[in-house]
């Protein structure tokens, strides 16, 4: 499938099964604006979104900022925003920023099918 | 209907300490703190010694139910830690309290601490006064000066606008602005050693493959290496924010700590709490640099004549504290 972004640094695909999106690189300041842009058309939709984080390397505090948001937005409309294949690293900065218990916020460390 | 307690001010934040020399000392201020706090339907912390929670429930009788409590020396391992603890508590206690008063005796740990970690704390006291305006926290910092050296108990006057005796408050005769005492605090920092490893011009890409290798090298695990490349890069996006140049970067090893230093030139950091206020999810400038303390064991933040440095000190692979938890990745 054609990535929807792909910068060299960071590719996001869309997934259909389950329906959401595929990080793959990385996500800091400069390009958290592309990852909110792809994730915004899927904030009306209930249900869960599920972000793909399994090739994820890094993300900065802008980029957790954006799944935070989005997964607290998505919340107030009855939908989730589910991570899945989350590093130990990755969630322990959602830990640290007390984002972990965020409403809506699903953190799924196995796969995306898990 | 609008009723006297939607039209009540949030109660404001409150910083004291409380120098005690005696058990009796100790009850004399936490007894009654906890019991107006109590009847006054307030969320009341005790985070002190296992001792004074001992004495102090058995002083409260029933009414110790209602009291919740943290051995101190556990309820934030370092001061950005403790601010967490801190902040966590406020969230949580603040939604149970209508705008009243959350009361904390908040005893930090002296003993046995380096020196640098008595800086450290001391600087925290400080600070605490800017951090925790925005809260409704009602703070009373408890110091044992049966075991408490004098220059911590002068500390206590100097960091605390008034210092409780029994339940009465009296102004500290020693407050320093903190702006003042961070000034008094951080002294030059001594010069990385000539052969630090150096990265110039650090971009995200070059800073993460320098930061890898260097974290491999010096035995590093890979998932601590990345909460590293974070800590590090969260410095850099902020200093990147100050000014147009490119940081240099400089890794080093001491024992007990992997010390690695941004230096950006022309910089200037003017937010004396950088890093310690809590990030939301509304976007606030420096928030990246909550991660940046959290990871670290301490961070030293110095304007120079050249501009601005961030220096970051991080447990090495001989912590062997990191080894009781080894699903952590702390």
């Amino acid at each position: 499938m054609n990535p929807a972004y792909d910068d060299g640094q960071l590719r996001i695909t869309t997934t259909l099964d389950p329906p959401g999106l595929r990080l793959h690189g990385v996500v800091h300041s400069l390009n958290s604006v592309a990852l909110q842009r792809e994730l915004t058309p899927g904030a009306g939709r209930r249900g869960d979104l599920t972000i793909d984080a399994t090739r994820l390397d890094h993300i900065d505090v802008t980029g957790l900022r954006v799944l935070a948001s989005t997964a607290h937005r998505r919340s107030s409309e009855g939908g989730r925003l589910v991570l899945a294949g989350l590093s130990p690293h990755l969630r322990q900065l959602l830990v640290l920023l007390g984002w972990d218990s965020t409403p809506g916020l699903h953190l799924n460390e196995g796969g995306a099918d898990t | 209907m609008i009723t006297r307690d939607t039209v009540t001010e949030p109660a404001p934040m409150v910083h004291q300490g409380n120098i005690y020399g005696s058990d009796e000392e100790f009850l004399a201020m936490a007894v009654p703190f906890a019991e107006q706090g109590l009847a006054a339907g307030e969320p009341v912390l005790a985070a002190t010694t296992a001792r004074n929670i001992e004495l102090l429930y058995d002083a409260l009788g029933p009414a110790a139910e209602e009291v919740d409590y943290a051995e101190t020396a556990y309820f934030g391992r370092r001061p950005p830690q403790r601010v967490a603890a801190f902040h966590r508590y406020w969230l949580d206690a603040s939604k149970r309290n209508g705008g009243r008063h959350v009361r904390i005796i908040a005893e930090p740990v002296w003993n046995g601490r380096s020196t640098r970690d008595v800086l450290a704390w001391k600087r925290m006291e400080s600070a605490l006064n800017l951090v925790l305006a925005p809260t409704g926290i009602w703070m009373i910092c408890p110091y044992d000066s049966r075991v408490v050296p004098d220059d911590v108990l002068l500390a206590a006057e100097q960091t605390h606008p008034s210092c409780m005796q029994g339940d009465r408050a009296e102004e500290s005769g020693h407050f320093v602005d903190p702006l003042r005492f961070f000034a008094e605090c951080d002294t030059p920092l001594p010069p990385p050693p000539a052969d630090a490893a150096t990265l110039r011009d650090a971009g995200f890409r070059s800073l993460r493959d320098f930061l890898s290798a260097q974290a491999a090298a010096r035995g590093i695990r890979s998932q601590r290496a990345m909460l590293l490349v974070t800590a590090v890069n969260e410095a850099v996006t902020y200093l990147s924010s100050r000014s147009a140049a490119r940081p240099t970067v400089r890794l080093w090893t001491s024992p007990g700590a992997l010390l690695c230093q941004i230096d950006q030139p022309g910089a200037e950091i003017d937010d004396p709490i950088l890093g310690l206020r809590a990030p939301t999810l509304t976007e606030a400038p420096g928030d990246g640099m909550w991660l940046t303390r959290q990871i670290c064991d301490h961070v030293d933040i110095r304007n120079t004549p050249r501009g601005a440095t961030i220096r970051l000190h991080f447990p090495t692979s001989r912590a062997a504290e990191l080894l009781q938890a080894p699903t952590a990745v702390f």
